[in-house]
């Protein structure tokens, strides 16, 4: 059994928002960027443990404009020439109503960017040493340590999620993450290759009732420049949920979720001709 | 009449592995009602619940209709339960159906055969179904 995280209360978080309330500011009007040691206060990082997730048309700042198109249905996000062949094919084929299977339509997993900014609800339960991540699309776990060190950039054994190394940056939850396999694609089609290094930023916003959550995608085998995506994340009692919220209901209740339960879903191997 | 649901399945199970995520398939501005439609099929599984049913044509022939869903995770928070629907009941759907014109849907609303109305989740937004508390959910 996991130990109880030792949370900083909202009310504990308010106050210490209050003493950073220049660098609150900041964060509200702009995304976030590497914090100066100087920003880090020598209270105790926030705990993000609970329950979170990325509503659903709020909150999808640049991964559906970035990641969408422009007027003249070209990508915006800065990709090379093949990743911008393979992102305007799979557009093509969704504004024919023709949409290319990927992975995550396999019921394999979509990588730690997609499964943060999912449909469903998920858990986090932080730990000084650990931070662990329990989402309810199918009841996925990625668990990263929480240490100074950055995990290892050299080609290494890669994996769905990739190896991950968390650290602070003041209040800062950074999370670098490499060695990623090239077959889990972002929304809209846009690719990257095994060669992605991907941080991943949290930090809470609106009073520690949300997280602004950023990633910052930077692969030289697809884009020309590093780009970002962003997101908030939201309890789902007071977001996507909330008109369905009853006195009664309170906390949101996981269920059981297993993609691959029907056999019309069942992973096959078509999946390595995908790229 | 075996024959029918064989290629009903068959269509059934390429279109499904395709809509997982994407529903680019489906044209959501339109809708499309049918009353007292048989239900041939009814499988509730994740990741998408999926309905087939048989409806009177035009010319007076029956007609399968392969429909999905939102998942049994999702549709359980907004009130349905796997027993709202059997196979052979009558009941009532609206759906936004395929843009190849094809028989073919993503469930919006359904009147059951005990007049019990359910709305799926909107599988483009994830939105729009209004709060029903499942009665196994009070805590």
């Amino acid at each position: 059994m996991l130990p109880t995280p030792a949370r900083q209360t909202p009310r504990a978080f308010r106050h210490s928002v209050i003493r950073s309330a220049a660098v609150l500011v900041m964060c509200a009007v702009q995304p976030f960027h590497q914090s100066s040691a100087a920003d880090a206060s020598a209270a105790a990082p926030p705990d993000f443990s609970g329950v979170w997730i990325s509503p659903t048309g709020e909150g999808m700042l640049t991964m559906t404009e970035t990641g969408g198109a422009t007027a003249d249905g070209q990508p915006v996000v800065p990709l090379l020439p093949w990743a911008r062949e393979y992102a305007l094919k799979h557009r093509a084929a969704e504004a024919k109503g023709e949409p290319v299977t990927n992975n995550n339509g396999r019921c394999l997993p979509p990588g730690f960017v997609r499964q943060i900014k999912g449909a469903m609800p998920f858990l986090i339960l932080q730990e000084p040493a650990r931070i662990t991540f329990l989402f309810e699309e199918n009841m996925r776990v990625i668990i990263v340590p929480i240490g100074t060190a950055r995990p290892v950039t050299a080609p290494a054994n890669h994996a769905w999620y990739g190896d991950s190394v968390a650290r602070w940056e003041g209040d800062t939850l950074v999370i670098d993450t490499v060695n990623t396999y090239e077959k889990t694609p972002f929304s809209g089609g846009i690719p990257h290759t095994k060669d992605l290094k991907l941080t991943q930023r949290f930090k809470y916003i609106e009073e520690g009732k949300a997280i602004l959550y950023e990633a910052t995608l930077e692969d030289p085998g697809a884009y020309q420049r590093p780009w970002v995506a962003r997101s908030i994340l939201r309890d789902p009692n007071t977001s996507l949920f909330q008109a369905q919220q009853t006195p009664e209901r309170k906390k949101y209740k996981f269920r059981e979720h297993v993609c691959a339960e029907d056999a019309f879903y069942t992973v096959d191997s078509s999946w390595e001709s995908e790229k | 009449m075996k024959r029918i649901y064989a290629a009903a399945l068959a269509f059934m199970m390429a279109g499904a592995a395709l809509a997982h995520h994407s529903t680019a398939m489906y044209d959501f501005k339109k809708k499309v009602k049918f009353e007292n439609a048989l239900v041939k099929q009814w499988i509730w599984k994740n990741p998408h619940i999926s309905l087939i049913i048989e409806v009177p044509s035009k010319a007076g022939e029956s007609q399968s209709w392969l429909l999905e869903g939102s998942g049994p995770t999702h549709l359980v928070n907004i009130g349905w339960k796997r027993t709202d629907v059997k196979v052979g009941d009558k009941i009532t759907v609206i759906l936004h159906p395929g843009r190849d014109g094809k028989h073919h849907g993503v469930i919006s609303e359904v009147f059951t055969a005990q007049g019990k109305h359910l709305e799926s989740m909107n599988l483009a937004t994830g939105q729009g179904a209004r709060r029903k508390q499942a009665e196994d959910d009070k805590i």
